[in-house]
């Protein structure tokens, strides 16, 4: 069943490249978010036993290297979630590059599923370059000199993390023989009860190194703002909704889970980087004079709690950083969403040009609102449940100088936040806006799915929490 | 103090490597670069050659240095300036020749290609993996073992990642419809 999910996206685009491209980009978007939804079923039912007579009757090849564990069927479906609204976003332009571009969407929606599904270092590392690369396209792809420009920083830096990587999985080999995490993790037991092979451990420090670049976490975080702001809208939404997490913050987690279970001085430099991107990013995103920058730098901010939960690694903050991974993909799309639908409406998403768009856009601007208060951590939005399960941990586990940075930086982002909300949406209608339209049926109908999304979950969460508590998950 | 010869040897070529590595990227020619990249894959594939890893030496220099020289050759030969008739004339000349050179490396590289990848060749991992034990290092796998059941994931995503670069291509540099 594993197979599947990158079987069909590969079908999907086999589909859009038949002859006759005037028909394909005629339904590509209804292919490209059928594909997502159907893998969004798929993944939320991937757990279910209703999948393990089909998984005995059809054993297909490779089926062994591939396997989906709740976090994995968690990622799958947060992938799926986010194309839905990127592909929901669209592209601008000729039926040709339209198709290219859904093409390479689902080139990109592949790698990701390959990435939560493989437990071998070198396979992440192919993943991780076919993630990659339709990235760099993808920004590219209207060939504006600034989209040019991002596509290019984040080239520069991924070629960085691509050489990490790759030293990282050599020397691992040299050492361990297996490039399998369990493998790794026992080498690495091993080397802590003996000398230690340092080596080894250099290793996986290039190898977090790596992912750290493609997660955006400071200080690797130069290529985010520029790639994020530049790229067009449905890019800005893939890209901040979900690759910096699959690529990066995802395998953070795995390694931490799974592989640095017994090493401290790792988990500690987690931590370190992880509280350092909060503040970074939450103080450059109070510089910023352009929406999609706020959001961006945003983002890096948002990474360091999930690194900083996963250099902690208790339960409870593991499960943090995997809730939090969910809704900052909810909360963070349905922004992107929203400054797509402010770009596309008002030709600019400079906050000195805009104001008081909730006056002409109301399905906007109110759906922002949801989305602004997640990520600044108010109740009774999801992000408020996230953050106070890895502030809570880290209370708990008597780490009060990462507690008092996270706790500290949630209030210095609920201020830009506030203020990026009063700038765009409340206050006077800024001059020359007075025609302004509410945004395209597609662009709004996605907004309010994600928006009652944020506030379903977060509405829902106590309970679901006590669920899961009572099944003795946390 | 003696150096190893061996060791020598290999400085020499990491001090070529980098030289090679630097001038592709600095030549403004696209042809020199193209040409200066092969030289660059002939110089690791040397580097192989000497760590005695003689399958990826021998890969690096058909598929690397020949293959994608080849066809980087032959995209820019058949790309022609327009504004000079001369010079047409000439790219013409180099078109012809470069056809003529392209289509015999390519065969070559395949030929290489084919050589070493249908028969069982066997691999030897070295220690490595005598140390991991298990199917991989019980037996020496073959070429096919290891492409086709160890490695298929990575095998049905490198053919992804190639997707992924053609439908870049034609989406960057590909000709656009008229309106």
């Amino acid at each position: 069943m594993p197979v599947l999910f990158l079987m069909v996206p590969l079908c999907g685009i086999f589909l859009l490249n038949l002859p006759k491209r005037s028909i394909a980009a005629k339904f590509a978007s209804w292919l490209v978010g059928l594909i997502c939804v159907l893998l969004g079923v798929l993944a939320a039912t991937s757990q279910m036993a209703c999948w393990k007579p089909f998984n005995e009757a059809f054993v297909l090849p490779f089926s062994d290297l591939l396997s989906v564990d709740w976090f994995s069927a968690v990622m799958l479906f947060t992938i799926a979630m986010v194309t839905t609204a990127a592909n929901a976003v669209g592209f601008d332009g000729e039926d040709r590059k339209k198709v290219l571009a859904r093409s390479l969407l689902l080139i990109c929606l592949t790698g990701m599923n390959g990435i939560v599904m493989v437990r071998d270092l070198m396979s992440v590392y192919v993943f991780l370059e076919i993630t990659a690369v339709s990235c760099f396209v993808l920004i590219a792809i209207d060939q504006k000199i600034e989209a040019l420009g991002g596509a290019f920083k984040y080239y520069i830096l991924s070629g960085v993390a691509t050489f990490a990587i790759l030293i990282a999985n050599a020397f691992v080999f040299m050492n361990v023989g297996s490039l399998q995490f369990a493998d790794i993790q026992a080498a690495l037991a091993d080397a802590a009860a003996g000398d230690g092979a340092l080596d080894l451990k250099i290793s996986l420090v290039l190898f977090v190194i790596g992912l750290c670049v493609k997660a955006g976490v400071a200080p690797f975080h130069g290529w985010l703002p520029d790639a994020h702001a530049s790229a067009p809208s449905a890019v800005s939404v893939l890209l901040s909704g979900v690759v910096i997490k699959v690529a990066g913050a995802y395998l953070i987690l795995r390694l931490a889970n799974e592989v640095f279970v017994e090493q401290p001085a790792a988990r500690l430099a987690l931590m370190v980087l992880g509280a350092f991107s909060i503040a970074v990013g939450a103080f450059g995103a109070i510089a910023q004079h352009d929406m999609k920058r706020v959001l961006a730098f945003s983002s890096v901010s948002q990474m360091g709690y999930i690194v900083l939960a996963a250099g902690l690694g208790s339960t409870l903050a593991l499960m943090g950083a995997v809730v939090h991974i969910v809704n900052h993909a909810m909360f963070k799309s349905l922004l992107f969403v929203n400054a797509a639908a402010v770009k596309e409406q008002t030709g600019t998403t400079e906050l000195d040009e805009l104001g008081g768009l909730t006056e002409r856009m109301p399905m906007t601007g109110w759906t922002s609102v949801v989305g602004l208060l997640s990520a600044a951590g108010l109740p009774p939005t999801s992000g408020f449940w996230s953050k106070l399960l890895i502030i809570m941990a880290l209370f708990m586990a008597d780490r009060w100088v990462f507690a008092i940075i996270a706790l500290g930086m949630s209030i210095v982002t609920l201020g830009y936040l506030l203020m990026l909300q009063r700038n765009v949406f409340f206050g006077k209608l800024h001059a020359g806006l007075e025609e302004l339209r509410e945004a395209r049926k597609s662009l709004t109908i996605t907004a309010l799915a994600l928006a009652t999304l944020t506030s379903v979950v977060g509405l829902a969460f106590p309970v679901l929490f006590y669920l899961l508590s009572q099944m003795g998950y946390v | 103090m003696a150096i190893d010869s061996m060791v020598m040897i290999m400085f020499v070529l990491l001090a070529l490597l980098l030289v090679a590595v630097l001038a592709t990227v600095v030549v403004r020619n696209l042809l020199g670069s193209a040409i200066l990249l092969a030289v660059t894959s002939t110089v690791v594939a040397l580097i192989l050659f000497v760590l005695e890893m003689k399958l990826a030496a021998v890969m690096e220099l058909a598929v690397c240095a020949g293959l994608v020289t080849a066809i980087y050759a032959s995209a820019i030969s058949l790309s022609k300036p327009e504004q000079d008739e001369k010079r047409n004339v000439k790219a013409e000349n180099r078109a012809w020749i470069l056809r003529h050179l392209a289509l015999p490396l390519i065969l070559i590289a395949l030929a290489v290609l084919v050589v070493f990848l249908v028969p069982q060749v066997p691999i030897d991992f070295g220690t490595a993996a005598d140390a991991a034990g298990g199917a991989a290092g019980a037996a020496s796998p073959t070429v096919q073992t290891v492409l086709w059941d160890l490695r298929m994931v990575d095998i049905l995503s490198l053919a992804l990642l190639i997707l992924a670069g053609v439908l870049g291509v034609a989406a960057l540099i590909g000709k656009r419809e008229e309106k």
